[in-house]
């Protein structure tokens, strides 16, 4: 079979799988797909609406370049690697080059899916959208193409355990250093996307020509990369399988303790699932509490200086929306870890449906609080803005929906 | 013999994991119609060594062979040679059975109508008629097995790799399995497989690997002891 037949192949199995959610919708499916994609497209709705900083600032600017280069080489490693199927899919020839090839496609979808998104409150607010679309698609290409060449360079390297990005580290752990390469992926297509769409955002005549060259730039590093990923591909995909076996932590004389604090305030079961929660959270999604305090920070500073000014409070409310995302996903995929299998441990320990929501909820508020109430203080002090008090109703509110949304990926098979 | 006929090789094969040694310098051959049984207490390598012969898990140091081609080089020639079973079968939750053997069929490049045809003898051999448009994500464990079993036999492959395919099949279903099995072998084609069912390992297979300490190949009069007494043998290296 062709390398074209076989990524033609892999076409139809996506359309197959998405038909056959399609097919036969569940409400885990509904709630825990649909539902968060809706809170965001709403979000940004409300954004465009209430006049965000891009509509504030003269025209539309590289911001959304970084934007959406950001969100991209965030997001590259997981639509690339971090597929279920990989492995099954090598078992039954698949080839590399295609698989890889189909991968950058569907990294290329989630560039289209960012730009569209960020398209939203241009729309609400009624303002243009082809300064926008060009500056978007200008990042959203350099850095798809460019996170593909640099995450099958980093393959590359990674296989051949001889890179010099992980000289520093190897006499301390030997497997990081070999990983070293996909730390650093990410920064060339950031700089990239970010790069690319200042210079569309400056140069507005060349805007057009400069976003069309970068679709073909794009596709080409897209193309290089295939190659670059092909001869390695039977070797690199067991390793970031194996590189995805988190190593149980370190004991520090820690002991699991329920009922101490806050926690005693739940029923036993409840409070039991929220301190596992956040253990488990903690050790797989640290990021998810790291995202709060640059946040924090730097709210604190804004609000303090410029906390009379609109567009610094929509900023403020605009990041502080999408830390809240950021967090949701966490729990969300506390859920989706669960599918994997444990949820049997909440069963037979006779944890009931109202008990796990409870403790994931009341886990998941705790969550966004040190987010919210740091950031509710300098906004009621500075601001003249009414609604601080309401801002953690508003964490309590994302919490249930992130549960909620969390518990039925768990239940999804 | 020629390296051609031989269906699985291995040698000097390696693998830790955070620097806890799993496989040590492992080495063995498996020959066309042979069954050989991969065996050992828990925690001994059993499915690292499968996940390595099966492209898995990349070993640390070794080489490994499959019709004579190496599974990190040539996966996708080494997967028209082998078919392979996990201990946790992978399906797509979203399509249907018949859905998910017609996508391996196509991946594969076989013939359309044969391999229709031999999808639908499997799933008959195995219980699964009527539930063709069942999907994967209702169907129960030992179903699942089935279906995972069907993906490695509908190939015909030369070597198929069984790990703990027993498990959560009923008991036509076992003896069912065991038919294709035979069959497969007079065929000429091997098999490799664990099981925590040492009895029927020690009926089925000619040959053992056990694995330990150290991994030693049982053949001969040391096979036919093992036979005699599986628990007790697999046992003593669990203690050593």
């Amino acid at each position: 079979m062709t390398r074209r037949s076989q990524v033609s192949l892999l076409a139809s199995l996506n359309r197959l799988r998405l038909a056959g959610s399609a097919r036969h919708p569940n409400a885990a499916i509904i709630i825990g797909v649909t539902l968060p994609l809706l809170v965001i497209v709403s979000a940004l709705w409300i954004i465009g609406s209430i006049g965000s900083p891009l509509q504030a600032d003269a025209g539309p600017s590289a911001t959304i370049g970084l934007v959406v280069s950001g969100t991209l080489s965030f997001l590259a490693y997981g639509v690339l690697f971090g597929g279920g199927d990989d492995l099954f899919l090598s078992h039954v020839g698949i080839r590399a080059a295609p698989w890889y090839l189909e991968r950058s496609s569907r990294l290329a979808i989630a560039g289209v899916l960012t730009v569209s998104a960020l398209l939203v409150p241009y729309v609400a607010a009624g303002a243009p959208i082809a300064a926008p679309l060009m500056i978007g698609s200008t990042a959203g290409a350099l850095a798809t193409g460019g996170a593909s060449l640099m995450y099958a360079m980093a393959a590359r390297a990674t296989v051949g355990g001889s890179s010099a990005l992980g000289a520093g580290i190897r006499q301390f752990d030997a497997s990081l250093a070999k990983a070293a390469p996909l730390v650093y992926a990410p920064l060339l297509p950031f700089l990239a996307g970010s790069f690319g769409a200042a210079a569309a955002s400056s140069l507005s005549s060349f805007r057009l020509a400069i976003a069309l060259g970068s679709v073909v730039a794009g596709a080409a590093a897209v193309a290089l990369g295939v190659r670059r990923f092909a001869p390695v591909g039977g070797r690199f995909l067991p390793r970031a399988s194996e590189m995805k076996f988190a190593p149980p932590p370190e004991s520090k004389g820690e002991v699991f303790r329920v009922g101490r604090g806050l926690s005693a305030l739940l029923p036993r079961r409840a409070a039991a699932v929220w301190v596992r929660d956040a253990a488990v959270a903690g050790r797989r999604f640290g990021w998810a509490a790291r995202v709060s305090w640059p946040i924090v920070i730097v709210s604190f500073v804004a609000l303090a200086r410029w906390g009379d000014s609109a567009p610094t409070r929509a900023w403020v409310a605009t990041a502080v929306g999408i830390a809240l995302v950021i967090q949701s996903g966490a729990v969300v995929g506390l859920g989706l870890l669960e599918r994997s299998g444990p949820r049997w441990i909440d069963r037979s320990a006779g944890a009931r449906w109202r008990e796990r929501f409870l403790g994931r909820w009341a886990y998941s508020w705790g969550l966004s609080l040190w987010l919210l109430v740091p950031v509710a203080l300098p906004w009621a002090w500075w601001s003249g803005a009414p609604g601080a008090w309401a801002w953690p109703l508003l964490g309590a509110l994302s919490a249930a929906v992130a549960t909620t949304a969390s518990l039925l990926n768990a239940e999804r098979r | 013999m020629s390296q051609l006929q031989k269906v699985l090789e291995v040698a000097a094969l390696s693998k830790s994991y955070r620097r806890r040694p799993i496989l040590k310098d492992v080495s063995f051959e498996v020959l066309p119609g042979e069954a050989v049984a991969v065996i050992g207490p828990n925690g001994a390598g059993k499915s690292t060594l499968l996940g390595c012969l099966t492209g898995e898990r990349v070993p640390d140091a070794g080489t490994i062979r499959i019709g004579g081609f190496d599974p990190f080089h040539d996966s996708s020639k080494t997967a028209t040679h082998l078919g392979f079973v996990p201990e946790q079968p992978f399906l797509y939750g979203e399509l249907t059975i018949t859905e998910t053997l017609r996508f391996v069929a196509e991946a594969r490049g076989l013939d359309r109508q044969e391999s229709d045809a031999e999808s639908a003898r499997l799933l008959q051999l195995f219980g699964l008629s009527g539930s063709e448009g069942f999907l994967c994500r209702e169907l129960s464990q030992g179903m699942g097995r089935k279906v995972a079993i069907a993906i490695a036999l509908q190939h015909q492959p030369s070597l198929l790799v069984l790990d703990e395919v027993f498990n959560g099949l009923d008991l036509p279903s076992i003896e069912r399995l065991l038919d294709e099995i035979e069959k497969h072998r007079a065929r000429g084609g091997a098999v490799l497989l664990s099981s925590h069912d040492l009895e029927l390992l020690g009926s089925l297979c000619d040959r053992g690997l056990l694995l330990g300490n150290e991994a030693r190949v049982l053949d001969g009069s040391d096979w036919q002891s093992w036979k005699m007494a599986p628990t007790l043998l697999t046992s003593s290296i669990e203690h050593q």
